[in-house]
């Protein structure tokens, strides 16, 4: 499978909180072409931790998908992990940073510069602050 | 378990499912896709997610072509490799 981009937390909130209609757009894309986005198991629990209840109706349908994977963070990830957070800040952003590099996919994030700590630009996909 | 059945195709389509070497097959993983793109249509449209504009559908293609010509490049990926261990040793930025 294809892996096209990564949603990182705020990337989650943004679809939940329907403020980022470009992933719902790549949503579909996915299913026609049979490709997939990943998202860190660090950011989904990020974006429970700060979703309202409809954001949670949005998350629970948007990780059933198919064309969402959710990649654990594991024991090998912790230490550069832990590192890539000293540059860029919370850890789930942190993990998406490492899951883009080491799969070469680009991250749709709301916290561009802070991922442009670590990440050269063709990685970053801007969306708006929620 | 399979049924056989006959079906109509336009012409053009129809040399396209002739000229696989597993016709049902091919047939089988087309209508398969449809299902996954009408469920997740479905889902998304529940959600309040319409169509995809096609302005929007050629930018997202392009974006992939784009993807996948960097992937091949070799260079690109040792210089995320040399990053990712400059990183793990402490010594970012350089």
């Amino acid at each position: 499978v294809t892996v096209i981009r990564l949603l990182d937390t705020g990337a989650l909130l943004a679809y939940a909180q329907d403020d980022a209609p470009v992933v719902g757009s790549y949503l579909v894309s996915c299913a026609e072409n049979g490709w997939q986005m990943q998202t860190s198991s660090v950011c989904v629990a990020e974006a429970y931790r700060s979703a309202t209840d409809d954001a949670v109706d949005l998350l629970d349908l948007l990780l059933s998908l198919p064309q969402v994977d959710v990649v654990e963070c594991t024991a090998n990830d912790g230490r550069i992990t832990g590192l890539l957070g000293k540059h860029v800040g919370r850890l789930g952003l942190a993990h998406s940073c490492l899951l883009a590099m080491s799969s070469q996919t680009p991250l749709f994030t709301a916290e561009a510069a802070e991922a442009g700590r670590v990440l050269d630009g063709f990685l970053i996909e801007e969306l708006p602050k929620g | 378990m399979t049924v056989k059945f006959t079906i109509s195709l336009p012409n053009d389509l129809a040399a396209l499912v002739r000229s696989q070497p597993n016709t049902s097959g091919y047939i089988a993983d087309a209508i398969r896709i449809r299902q996954r793109v009408d469920a997740t249509q479905a889902a998304l449209a529940a959600a309040g997610i319409g169509p995809i504009p096609p302005e929007v559908r050629e930018q997202i293609e392009a974006s992939v072509r784009e993807l996948q010509r960097r992937r091949a490049d070799p260079k690109w990926r040792a210089e995320l490799d040399a990053r990712l261990a400059a990183i793990n040793a402490g010594k970012f930025p350089a």
